[in-house]
């Protein structure tokens, strides 16, 4: 049988992937995926996805919790306009933090997304002492797009 | 309703002491529970455990009706980052093509997030009768939707939590019988009190839907004891 699954890049410049040692940049995981591969409405889930910076060439956090927001947010829209939807058509964004003080960065950044009407559903978990490694948050995302 | 929930029964495994099912079909989606490294056994070390936790995963899929091949995504819990080399090697096994491989995201819960070593979480898809996924926000024990008191007493708290939970999707236009996976964050390790109120809401053990539960000592949720996240399919 084959697969339902189709591999997704969502990042335009994935060479910036192949530096540093996570196993999204290893080419262990893909970044995300689409399924059903052969439907009209199909549905995208994400591997974890950060604020690391894809600009820069060794794709390092930056100095500000500010500006790591700024970047995973760009990467949620990238994720989901890429695919072909727009923030509207998110499922869910699960949030991880290592601090609650970043919660009013995510929030702020989840409002931006969208109107309120068509507004993401997400919820964040703190998830310290242990959970993420250097990033202050991270997140998964699901969303719905159509061909 | 249009997608009756299916409850996923692996062959030659028991949920006597379990309120959750191994897995939830509902339409052409399956969830799982959170599975751990046990099938009648538990692993000396790290790898032999990555071996059982993915004949466990396998073992869902196909009593589902499906194989890796219908996995979409998979979070892992480790409670030690070490473990997560021996994971690696088994995702290998079961997804040999890099180009044809699951979402995966691996999330360190130490000290306290599992009772194994580490367990998973899927979601696949079976075929194309998906209807529409919904997703709740994070749903506390307070009363008035959310917003209000959290109750002193520990059993009410996980019953206003659930009460919040058919609030929603009766918002999204469905009914419990939609849900079909629920993720509870608990801040202390007390399952017992959401089994005893997960009984009350879902009583019919041959439909119900999934559940994962983490502790998220000691930081988790604000302001709560527990907390749900739901998946519907309407």
């Amino acid at each position: 049988m084959a697969s339902v699954r189709e591999r997704y890049e969502f990042l335009p410049r994935r060479e910036a992937h192949r530096e540093g040692g996570g196993q999204i940049a290893n080419g262990n995981i893909p970044p995300a995926v689409i399924a059903p591969k052969q439907s009209q409405t199909r549905y995208v889930f994400s591997s974890m996805m950060s604020g690391h910076d894809d600009q820069t060439p060794d794709h390092r956090l930056p100095d500000t919790a500010q500006a790591e927001a700024d970047i995973m947010f760009r990467h949620i829209r990238q994720f989901v306009e890429n695919a072909g939807g727009t923030p509207s058509d998110i499922v869910n964004l699960t949030f991880f933090t290592m601090k609650d003080e970043f919660r009013p960065l995510i929030e702020q950044g989840v409002d931006a997304l969208a109107d309120s009407s068509k507004r993401p559903t997400y919820h964040v978990v703190n998830v310290a002492p242990s959970g993420l490694r250097g990033e202050r948050f991270e997140v998964v995302t699901t969303a719905c797009v159509k061909r | 309703m249009a997608f009756p929930r299916q409850v996923v029964q692996v062959p030659g495994r028991t949920r006597a002491h379990s309120p959750v099912p191994e897995g939830t079909r509902c339409g052409d989606w399956l969830f799982s529970s959170l599975l751990g490294p046990t099938n009648g056994q538990r692993g000396e070390t790290s790898r032999e455990d990555a071996e059982l936790l993915f004949k466990r995963i396998g073992n869902l899929l196909d009593a589902a009706g499906g194989s890796p091949d219908n996995l979409v995504s998979l979070a892992v819990y480790v409670l030690d980052d070490e473990d997560r080399a021996a994971i690696n090697g088994e995702w290998v096994k079961m997804f040999p093509d890099p180009a044809d491989r699951p979402a995966r995201h691996i999330l360190n819960v130490y000290p306290n997030g599992t009772h194994w070593r580490f367990s998973a979480w899927i979601t696949a898809v079976m075929g194309d009768q998906l209807g529409r996924l919904v997703n709740s926000p994070m749903l506390i024990g307070r009363t008035r939707g959310g917003t209000g008191e959290l109750p002193s007493d520990r059993l009410e708290e996980v019953e206003v939590m659930f009460d919040n939970l058919k609030s929603w999707i009766e918002g999204e236009g469905g009914t419990l019988d939609n849900v079909a996976s629920v993720m509870v964050y608990l801040m202390e390790d007390d399952r017992s009190t959401v089994n005893t109120v997960w009984g009350k809401v879902f009583p019919d053990t041959s439909d119900l839907p999934c559940r994962q539960t983490l502790i998220m000592q000691p930081s988790g949720i604000p302001n709560a004891h527990y907390g749900a996240v739901a998946i519907a399919v309407l």
